[in-house]
């Protein structure tokens, strides 16, 4: 086997280790190692904010193994050893400089926190270990890259099951409960603060275990689902999904009230995903004004509703909620109009626009005898049904689930029609849209209407959750917060929304750190999948059609024009 | 009864006349073809029919209802249907899909009726999907519903286009260039094809072809454009001997001359009989280029000597740009190569490619309008960086070219058609070029420029430059060039001298068709 | 290009023609009203209009960017504002420095150009980078896709200054010599405006000068209008790109260093309104065209700056200031609506389908 790595590979390892060590710089300089040292993977091992610099190493190392052609096991090594090194070099580098000069006066996360950190608490001494640690991470991970799928595969899902597990402990300890046996297997795995090392081996053996068990045996699972006849699979399928659904009814009792308002926050921005995928995914019309609609929902439930100043009727929510939608809509159709020429940049930027003049005149003094200025509307009730009051995020977020599930329905179906079709083929090539027959004009403003309709639901329910409406809540961020999962999830993708919603939406909430460099990951992430994978993470998978047996027993061509 | 009529339909661009009074009519249930040489205004007009533009005169008559300036969904709801020249369709949904959309006009159920999933909406949906899945077959799809557009090879594309067209029920179908991109058996297949729709189906088609096989082949009644304004119309028959058309597609020799006799006798440059063969400068070597899917180059093969112009002939979408654009750096090949003296061209950008010497003047001019005469000419010399070199250079362009030299300060764009190409040409000339790639410049010029223009090539080649000039005009460039090629449909299928290939009856079946 | 609307075509074009009707009476009896009530001197005017013209300096400058880099690449680069902001946020940390030490007030003309060459070096540095990470690997993917990822590289690029330096407002230090006013003409004016004006005036000038006459300007020109044809010439169209993106950024450094004698303040938000009104600007004056964006920064500065006291005021509206941004909006949304080849007309040629 050839030991020796070409003057390519070096230099490889070597830049990939500089790019990786910038990383680490970089997200040690934005504060992201300090703030996420508080949280603990692994109690007393390691903590997420050195996990994310260790992740760095990791990826250096891999990164480079990749890197020559032929080579084999020893030179990947050597690769991802050096890789490693120059990530650990720049770790050291930044502690030395750090040390020597004083970088609070410019960088505010440069403290003496964090150089303890670094240093694990020896300061400039320490200079050393984040070289070594560099250097063992590299090699290790370019080693893992050599093994084949099969080995590595599990090894992964191990690690990764530890790190979910370590970061979400809380959470995971409060639904694990007080008593029974879920209060058994948590006292094994946890201590109050965080996962004890011996329940991180049993968690990494488990998953590990797990893991290499399916993929030995997935093939076989796979033939024998197969093999069954079509009303069993559909009973498996139905099974499946049903599992699924009780597990997001039961959620909020298992976990509790904090999880329950961070799940009504993820539907409402779910709902607000998947008004804006009708515009931006099916029809293609970028709208980065939509938070006006958001804001109209809102802003017409208070209206409607409150009990303050402000509000003019007292409407009940039940009432409220169908005008605020039909607020929404006509308000997506006026400002659809105008812009019904305009395409692609230009479109984005005019939407914008509007957006802004709208926040812009919410907020303002000349509007605030109605509309209540900077202040808002205070004072908005909970909505009742048969005389129960949905007071609680538990409550609210069946509530939303329920809606939700009615858009995705709704949503659903429009795709599947040919008004779904009309829109698609507007997101392709509008010129030839129209020369199929469709009008523009209805298409276009339909999206924009139904797209605005559900914004304002969503704006409604949020109305009611946080019981007052602020033009602070709708500010261009929010429109970025809801294109992310789009644009992440995948454009047009029913699946894609809800799963982005959860990731980019929920986990900022969960881990609440998170929340200063939530912009900092989402305009990376932006970044990083327009060049990965621009069709998103979980595209709308081609569907198989009913109709496919039926294409056997098609007529004769003789027939076509019947 | 004619089941369109066009009459007068004039098309502007500024101060560009695309279609020029045109008076047309399509009898009902025929196959009326549509051709003329590049930039006739054929796709203008179908974009007339269809109402993506609006004809500034005249009137265009479906069906005896008036339709021009009407958008274009509503022409279609009236029944009529066309595909495009370069291939749309919607990339990123399915073949079924692209069908359905086709169906668009004639389905009723509303967005209303589709959430909640009424009987009469489930039950049109489903008849759709049946009459889908019957133009799939129809085509010769079978089995491909589920696949992207994108992901079709190119032959099923364009059946996908046309059933996607066949969708909306049409009376009239239009259709362009059809066969772009084909190999002979699939041509063979098309024309049946286009036959069957027109026998089984009732459809009128009206077709913009180039390959003259299909349009002798299948035609009934074929009308001739030129320069926007119609130059013949009849059958097949009458159409080949022509002519005019044989004119406008030959090209004219120098005025007063008919097409075929020598410009003058004893050749310029190099005699037919020298044993003393130039040394190969380029080398174009099994070269395949592709568009996309489209194979626009299979496997082109040519030489040009120091010293000579060589010529590459062939009718519209023979492939003559693409092969330009190859050799020049704008489109990498996929398979062959291009060597300049020996030394692979294929690593090279095109910039760096213009560095060493080989130089295009590209089709349509592109001189920069925005940019003053003089300062079009220092943007050809960008690459170079001797003072002196410049100063001759641009003395010599001068010379040949006087009429630049009188507007050196005036901006690129006021120029007129020809005096643009003079700029065009020396510019390219700035760059001292080694060889000089001249793509179609007599493209859009009136007869009397061409002959200066091509005067001037042949002095550029005396005074040493060795040429590679694209034509579509074969007369004129077979008589100034030494040596030439036809290619056609991508593959070159006669080369020789010049003196041989012009008298050579297969020049004219390449450009007219069989039969002539 | 396209045939009428038809049927719904009128009912868009009765609503377009209100809207502009709409604007259009806002303008006139507001401006009526304020002159009839005389709620403002000469001096408010003057006042504002100086403001305005200083503020359109730095939005003609930012502009430039814009508008050369849509000359080149067809893309709005959505992150040009960030990189305004990053210039003006580097170059604090030299100006506070300098003020601390005494050496502003010392020798405020070598300062202020020490601080000049940092702002547009940092600039730069940030545009290339962008250009290399964020664009250039997407040249060829449809228009969504490059438009898309400029909006995180604009996010990231906030929030990354956000985390590096913090959330606050950084003072800038003011020196001596540019408190107060100057008399010119009989009208007193702000020293620290009267230099923002004369030094856009010098950068525009050389700019112009650059583009128009040298020969890196001349394939600048050459690039924006044919890419292709540039290259067959021999033009490095990559590394015309490149300089076209430096020369951009290092206008809107400045700019970001003139912003900061305005206004005294920067922060890691800075970026963003002052980048959408600089499109504005772009749009306004032809996107591509060099001059057009020059005039339209004053332009958008000017109606900016007197149009609350102007028309907004004559309308009864309370506290019409805070509305100045929604003047500078509306003017962007009428624009793309209305008129996007801009007022002065697109200088791109438009290839014909």
């Amino acid at each position: 086997m050839p030991m020796r790595m070409d003057r390519q590979g070096w230099w490889n390892a070597v830049r990939k280790g500089l790019i990786w060590g910038g990383v680490a710089v970089f997200v040690a300089m934005v504060g992201m190692v300090e703030t996420f040292a508080e949280r603990q993977v692994i109690i007393g091992v390691v903590s997420f904010g050195m996990t994310l610099l260790a992740l760095a190493g990791v990826a250096a190392g891999f990164q480079a193994a990749r890197g020559p052609a032929g080579g084999g096991r020893v030179s990947a090594l050597l690769g991802g050893a050096v890789a490693g090194a120059v990530v650990g070099a720049a770790v050291a580098g930044l502690l030395l400089v750090g040390s020597v000069l004083n970088l609070r006066t410019m960088f505010v996360s440069a403290s003496p926190r964090l150089f303890s950190l670094l240093s694990a608490g020896q300061g400039l001494h320490g200079w050393y270990l984040p070289l070594l640690a560099g250097t063992a991470l590299g090699m290790i991970a370019a080693g893992a890259s050599t093994l084949a799928a099969r080995l590595r595969r599990p090894i992964l899902t191990g690690l990764m099951s530890v790190l979910t597990v370590g970061v979400f402990q809380e959470l995971l300890q409060i639904m694990l409960g007080g008593e029974g046996v879920g209060a058994v297997i948590r006292d094994v795995l946890f201590e109050s603060e965080g996962l004890l090392p011996r329940g991180a081996l049993i968690l990494f053996l488990v998953a590990w275990a797990s893991s290499s068990l399916w993929i030995w045996r997935r093939a076989a699972v796979h033939v024998w689902v197969a093999r069954r006849p079509a009303s069993q699979q559909r009973g498996l399928r139905l099974l499946t999904l049903g599992i699924g659904v009780s597990a997001l009814l039961l959620l909020p009792h298992l976990a509790g009230p904090f999880l329950s308002q961070v799940l009504v926050l993820v539907g409402l921005f779910a709902l607000l995903g998947l008004g804006l995928n009708i515009v931006v995914g099916f029809a293609g019309l970028l709208d980065l004004g939509y938070v006006a609609f958001f804001a109209m929902g809102a802003y017409t439930v208070g209206l409607l509703t409150s009990t303050g100043e402000h509000g003019i009727f007292h409407f009940s929510f039940w009432t409220a909620v169908p005008i605020a939608m039909v607020v929404s809509l006509i308000g997506g159709v006026l400002l659809g109009i105008p812009v019904l020429r305009i395409r692609g940049d230009y479109l984005a930027i005019a939407t914008m626009g509007f957006g802004e003049i709208i926040r812009l005149l919410v907020l303002s003094d000349f509007l605030r005898p109605w509309l209540g200025g900077s202040q808002g509307i205070l004072a908005i009730p909970k909505p009742t049904i048969v005389g129960l009051e949905l007071s609680g995020p538990e409550q609210l977020f069946y509530l939303t689930l329920v809606l939700c599930g009615l858009v995705v329905f709704v949503a659903s179906r429009l795709r599947d029609s040919r008004l779904g079709r009309a829109w698609m083929a507007v997101r392709e090539d509008e010129d030839v849209a129209e020369a199929m027959g469709i009008n523009l004009v209805n298409v276009k403003l339909l999206a924009f209407g139904l797209g605005a309709s559900f914004g304002g639901l969503s704006g409604a329910i949020f109305a009611v959750m946080v019981g007052s409406v602020f033009p602070h809540s709708f500010q261009l961020l929010i429109s970025i917060k809801v294109l992310s999962p789009i644009i992440v999830g995948g454009m047009g993708s029913l699946p894609g929304v809800l799963v982005g919603s959860l990731a980019l939406v929920g986990l900022p909430e969960l881990l609440r750190e998170f929340a200063d460099f939530r912009f900092l990951v989402y305009g990376a992430a932006l970044v990083a999948m327009m060049q990965l994978r621009p069709e998103g993470l979980w595209p709308e998978p081609v569907r198989k059609r009913e109709l496919h047996e039926s294409e056997q027993d098609a007529a004769e061509p003789e027939k076509v024009l019947a | 009864m004619a089941i369109l009529t066009a009459r007068g339909t004039t098309k502007r661009f500024g101060g560009l006349l695309a279609v020029h009074q045109l008076d047309l009519d399509v009898e009902d249930k025929s196959i009326h073809s549509i051709i003329g040489p590049n930039g006739a205004g054929k796709t203008t007009f179908f974009n007339c029919v269809t109402g993506f533009y609006r004809p500034e005169e005249g009137e265009i008559l479906f069906q005896g209802m008036p339709i021009q300036g009407l958008t274009p969904d509503r022409v279609t709801q009236l029944g009529i249907a066309r595909t495009y020249q370069n291939i749309r369709l919607f990339s990123n949904m399915t073949a079924l899909e692209n069908i359905l959309v086709g169906q668009h006009p004639h389905l009723k159920s509303g967005w209303p009726g589709a959430v909640v999933g009424t009987p009469s909406t489930k039950h049109e949906e489903r008849a759709a999907h049946q009459e889908a899945l019957r133009l799939l077959l129809f085509v010769g799809l079978r089995g491909k519903g589920d696949f992207l557009a994108k992901n079709l090879p190119y032959g099923d594309q364009r059946r996908l286009e046309i059933a996607r067209a066949l969708a909306s029920r049409p009376n009239l179908l239009l259709l362009d260039e059809p066969t772009a991109g084909m190999n002979p058996r699939e041509t063979i297949e098309m024309m049946a094809f286009i036959r069957r729709l027109r026998d089984e189906l009732g459809i009128t088609i009206l077709l913009i072809e180039h390959q003259m096989r299909v349009v002798m082949g299948i035609s009934e009644c074929i009308t001739v454009l030129d320069y926007g304004e119609k130059i013949a119309e009849g059958p097949p028959i009458t159409i080949q001997n022509d002519a005019r058309v044989i004119e406008a597609y030959l090209g004219r020799g120098s005025a007063g001359r008919a097409p075929g006799t020598p410009i003058r006798p004893g050749e310029a440059g190099l005699p037919e009989d020298s044993s003393r063969a130039p040394r190969t400068m380029l080398e174009v070597k099994e070269v395949h280029t592709y568009y996309g899917h489209i194979h626009a180059l299979k496997g082109v093969s040519l030489t040009v000597g120091e010293g000579e112009i060589v010529t590459l002939i062939g009718a519209n979408g023979a492939g003559k740009s693409t092969t330009l654009n190859t050799i020049s750096g704008l489109l990498r090949p996929r398979h062959g190569h291009v060597r300049l003296a020996g030394e692979d061209l294929g690593v090279y950008k095109p910039h760096e490619i213009a560095a060493k010497g080989v130089v295009m003047v590209p089709e349509g001019r592109r001189i920069f309008s925005q940019l003053t005469v003089m300062e079009n000419l220092q943007a050809g010399a960008y690459a170079r960086s001797d003072r002196d070199g410049f100063a001759r250079d641009l003395q010599r362009v001068f010379t040949l070219l006087p009429r630049l030299a009188e507007r050196r300060d005036q901006v690129g764009g006021t120029l007129s058609g020809g005096e643009q190409q003079m700029l065009a040409i020396g510019r390219a000339l700035m760059a001292s070029p080694r060889l000089l790639l001249l793509d179609e410049p007599s493209m859009g010029l009136a007869p009397i420029l061409v002959e200066q223009i091509f005067k001037t090539v042949e002095d550029i080649n005396r005074q040493g430059t060795t040429i590679l000039l694209v034509e579509q005009n074969a007369t004129m460039a077979l008589s100034i060039a030494h040596r030439g090629y036809v290619l056609e449909t991508g593959t070159i299928t006669l080369k020789g001298s010049a003196v041989e290939l012009r008298e050579h009856p297969e020049v004219k079946r390449a450009y007219l068709g069989e039969g002539t | 290009m396209r045939g009428a609307w038809a049927r719904k075509g009128t009912l868009v074009d009765l609503y377009l023609w209100a809207f502009r009707v709409v604007v259009i009476l806002v303008v006139i009896w507001g401006t009526f009203g304020t002159l009839r009530a005389g709620t403002y001197s000469r001096e408010h005017w003057i006042d504002f209009a100086v403001f305005g013209l200083s503020q359109g300096s730095i939005y003609a400058l930012i502009a430039l960017g814009y508008t050369m880099v849509y000359g080149v690449l067809r893309m709005i680069n959505f992150a040009h504002g960030e990189v305004f902001m990053s210039g003006a946020y580097t170059a604090y940390f030299v100006a506070d420095a300098f003020g601390r030490s005494g050496y502003l007030n010392r020798n405020p003309l070598v300062s202020y150009l020490a601080i000049l060459v940092v702002a547009m070096l940092t600039s730069t540095a940030i545009a290339l980078v962008v250009e290399r990470l964020a664009y250039r690997p997407l040249r060829r993917a449809p228009r969504l896709v490059p438009l898309i990822s400029a909006i995180g590289a604009s996010f990231f690029l906030q929030y990354a200054f956000r985390g590096l330096y913090g959330s606050g407002f950084k003072a800038y230090p003011e020196p001596e010599v540019l408190k107060g006013k100057w008399v010119i003409a009989g009208i007193g004016i702000l020293r620290s405006q009267v230099i923002v004006v004369v030094g856009a005036a010098l950068m525009l000038l050389v700019l112009y000068w650059f583009v128009m006459r040298t020969k890196t300007g001349m394939a600048m020109r050459a690039v924006s209008e044919d890419k292709d044809a540039a290259a067959l010439m021999g033009i490095d169209v990559d590394r015309v790109i490149v300089i076209t993106f430096a020369l951009g950024a290092a206008m809107a450094g400045a700019a970001g260093v003139l912003y900061a004698l305005v206004f005294k303040q920067v922060h890691f938000f800075m970026g963003f309104v002052p980048g959408i009104k600089a499109f504005t600007a772009a749009v306004l004056g032809g996107i591509g065209n060099v001059p057009g964006a020059m005039l339209g920064g004053l332009f958008l500065g000017l109606v900016e700056s007197v149009g609350p006291a102007l028309f907004l005021d004559g309308l009864g509206i309370v506290a019409p200031y805070q509305l100045k941004d929604v003047i500078a909006f509306t003017m962007l949304v009428m624009v793309l609506i209305f008129r996007p080849s801009g007022i002065l007309g697109e200088r791109l040629v438009v290839k014909k389908a």
